[in-house]
């Protein structure tokens, strides 16, 4: 007789301390919010209701992100907003950006200007060079894919185009956010990220990231100090336009 | 035959919490923790609905562990779907095995760890080291304690024993960098040299926060990047889960997102939460290219089974009992003489490591019950202290119990409580007899065994004549 995997031992062990006898039993009845059948209509109520409040979320959303320590500009023009990046660029003296590859990063044009200053704005390659570059960047400019008002709190998902060691290895971190990606909070996430991957028929995101405010520790006597292995400064920039 | 499953220092307790509960030092180090406690309360009274959160974090806990075999199942298949591999460890010895197994197959030379629980539990790091492999603690505090060869002395702070003065000796001693004064200074040095390790490590172990059975998914949370980092460079990611950190769905990963930092470290939400689903797909710059879950039990399953001691299963490890603990912030984690200290430690040590060897720390409380009301999943640790109190009198498990003088006199005074004529001669009489003994009208010094009880209390001398007496002379 063979031995028993550990597998079949370890539930085995459970099922007899759970008073099983044969199979597990099943998992809960009861239909989740965010079940298949209802899944449609709750991502529209969702939809609708930040939409209806958006200035009411935008508010909470920038006295939440202060609150931990990230600063807020809102931009009405893409000008507006390439102005405060490089703004920001400029005071810590930066020589190259990395950034998204993505939609917003192009609509607010941020390679061709910034090269005019001389900072060079890399992106996202797929070869063994990516990550030793970003991790000499001096900013990460990057998109979201949502942001949550209760908390302040930024969702990347991973994805071709959205590599994490660009909100992850620079010491500076910028993040752009179009008002209609403002939810919130977590209650209203889960449903829509749930909803978007059903639709594109993949499952979640290998690494959906929540950041809320710059890196921080208290490991020494409890003293707060921003800025350990994460970015040290958290730059949200909502491009209203 | 109990199998001892983690190894502990606890049978020294009562010498060590002496010497602990006279340190000073320590316990101005310990004073800051009361800032976690004072910051959650606030966060707590601001929620609308914090009180119903906790009881459906209590609900969704109660549910999963109720039905752990088919969420653990339902979770491997997702992870397996996704390109992960599941393995499954009955002990911490198991558990070490794959993990070395791994590192073999890979040729792995370095790795970066996130502070896990699980991890110190099984004492991993030994094992790595021993087989020539370089295990890095990257969360500052654990690098801080593994540079000073120490345990972790709480779950959120583990270097909270630890002064900056003491820090900067040992930054000075171990990484050759002097005179910093500022807990700022220090976390450039570490920052600095952690990124290097980072940047160069072949594998990432984690543990796991939650496991969300669902989707395959397994939750991190943290506030330095060191988790991020270490899931998203190296090239293989290993995660270590205890069967029982489980929830059934995302929307009750929800819930538990909501509480899980306000009770911690009194935060509305950690500065990064990780979902991590697998490894890295086609196309993706970074993240690790393969993905290895290990479910652990070393115990988990014997806790399982006993009705009363389930409910400790649902501990999110957030540290807030030890926070408000007056046990724990006179003596520290070191004296628990266990990686679980505090509270919780005091219940599941017994449990995975022998109520015999740790057969001080249920004792360990006043039962204050200030743990309970903090819990934010509300496990009723007093009621479990008094259990294995009980257990321990009984001599379950096992243990020896206690000695059989203590026994018999206890047999004797339950008789003589329940006796009326036996319980009024066992008061009258010492009443009558006590004059000699007296010392400004309080017994400051019992007798022979009794002694233990006048130690560090006066007794108010016994009256004259009972209440009772009195009460029947006013009818």
């Amino acid at each position: 007789m063979t031995a028993k995997s550990a597998r079949e031992e370890i539930l085995e062990d459970i099922g007899r301390a759970l008073h099983r006898e044969g199979k597990a039993g099943p998992l809960r009845g009861e239909p989740l919010p965010s079940a298949s059948s209802d899944l449609d209509a709750l991502v529209s109520e969702i939809k609708k209701y930040s939409e209806q409040h958006r200035g009411e979320l935008t508010k909470q959303f920038e006295s939440e992100l202060t609150r931990v320590g990230g600063r807020f500009h809102r931009a009405t023009t893409a000008e507006s907003a390439f102005q405060y990046i490089e703004e920001v660029a400029s005071v810590r003296q930066a020589k190259t950006i990395i950034a998204w590859g993505t939609q917003v990063i192009d609509d607010i044009d941020l390679s061709g200007k910034l090269e005019e200053k001389g900072i060079k704005v890399l992106t996202e390659t797929a070869d063994r060079e990516f990550i030793p570059a970003a991790a000499a960047s001096d900013v990460g400019v990057s998109g979201v894919d949502f942001a949550l008002a209760d908390t302040g709190t930024l969702v990347l998902l991973a994805r071709k185009g959205q590599a994490r060691s660009i909100s992850l290895l620079p010491p500076v971190h910028i993040a752009v956010v179009k008002p209609e990606q403002l939810l919130s909070g977590l209650s209203d996430l889960f449903p829509l990220l749930r909803a978007e991957a059903e639709a594109e028929g993949r499952d979640l995101s290998s690494a959906i990231t929540f950041i809320t405010g710059p890196s921080r520790t208290a490991d020494i006597e409890l003293t707060l100090v921003v800025g350990v292995h994460g970015p040290q400064q958290l730059h949200v920039v909502l491009l209203d336009c | 035959m109990l199998l001892t499953l983690m190894h502990v220092n606890s049978e020294s307790f009562i010498q060590d919490s002496t010497v602990a509960v006279q340190n000073k030092t320590l316990q101005t180090r310990l004073r800051v923790l009361t800032g976690f406690t004072t910051k959650r309360n606030l966060l707590f009274a601001e929620l609308p609905d914090g009180e119903a959160l906790r009881d459906r974090a209590r609900e969704i806990k109660e549910e999963t562990i109720g039905n752990l075999d088919s969420y653990l199942t339902q979770l491997e298949e997702n992870v397996v779907r996704l390109g992960g591999t599941v393995h499954w460890a009955r002990t911490g010895k198991e558990a070490r095995a794959i993990v070395l197994e791994l590192a073999r197959r890979n040729n792995v030379k370095r790795v970066v760890k996130a502070k896990s629980m699980v991890t110190e539990e099984i004492e991993l790091n030994e094992a790595l080291e021993q087989a020539g492999i370089e295990a890095v603690e990257t969360d500052l505090g654990e690098y801080i304690v593994q540079l000073a060869h120490e345990k972790p002395s709480h779950i959120l702070a583990p270097a909270v024993h630890k002064s900056k003065r003491d820090i900067s000796e040992l930054f000075a001693d171990k990484l050759g960098v002097a005179n910093l004064k500022e807990a700022e200074e220090m976390t450039v040095v570490a920052r600095k040299r952690l990124r290097e390790k980072f940047l160069t490590a072949d594998m990432g172990i984690t543990g796991a926060n939650f496991g969300v059975a669902e989707t395959g998914t397994i939750v991190l949370v943290e506030n330095e990047g060191n988790i991020r980092l270490s899931t998203s460079l190296p090239r293989i990611h290993v995660a270590l889960m205890g069967i029982e950190k489980l929830v059934p769905s995302l929307d009750d990963l929800a819930v538990f997102l909501k509480i899980l930092a306000r009770s911690a470290s009194g935060q509305k939400m950690s500065s990064y939460v990780s979902l991590i689903t697998g490894a890295r797909r086609a196309g993706e710059a970074d993240g690790a290219d393969e993905f290895h879950l290990i479910i652990l039990d070393n115990g988990r399953s014997r806790i399982l089974a006993d009705e009363e001691m389930r409910e400790s299963l649902y501990c999110l490890r957030c540290g807030a009992c030890l926070n408000v603990c007056p046990v724990y912030q006179k003596i520290g984690g070191h004296a628990y003489g266990s990686v679980y200290s505090g509270p919780i430690g005091s219940i599941i040590t017994p449990a995975f490591a022998g109520l015999e060897k740790s057969k001080d720390l249920p004792f360990a409380s006043t039962l204050c019950g200030a743990c309970r009301e903090i819990c934010p999943v509300r496990i009723d640790i007093p009621r479990i202290l008094l259990k294995l109190r009980s257990d321990w009198a009984e001599g379950k498990h096992d243990n020896a119990g206690p000695p059989l003088l203590e026994k018999v006199a206890i047999k004797l005074w339950a008789f003589a409580m329940r006796h009326r004529i036996i319980y009024n001669l066992v008061f009258r009489v010492p009443a009558f007899l006590q004059g000699p003994l007296l010392e400004d009208g309080k017994l400051k010094r019992l007798p022979f065994a009794l002694g233990g009880w006048t130690q560090n209390r006066d007794f108010p001398a016994l009256a004259r004549r009972s209440f009772r007496s009195m009460w029947g002379d006013e009818k």
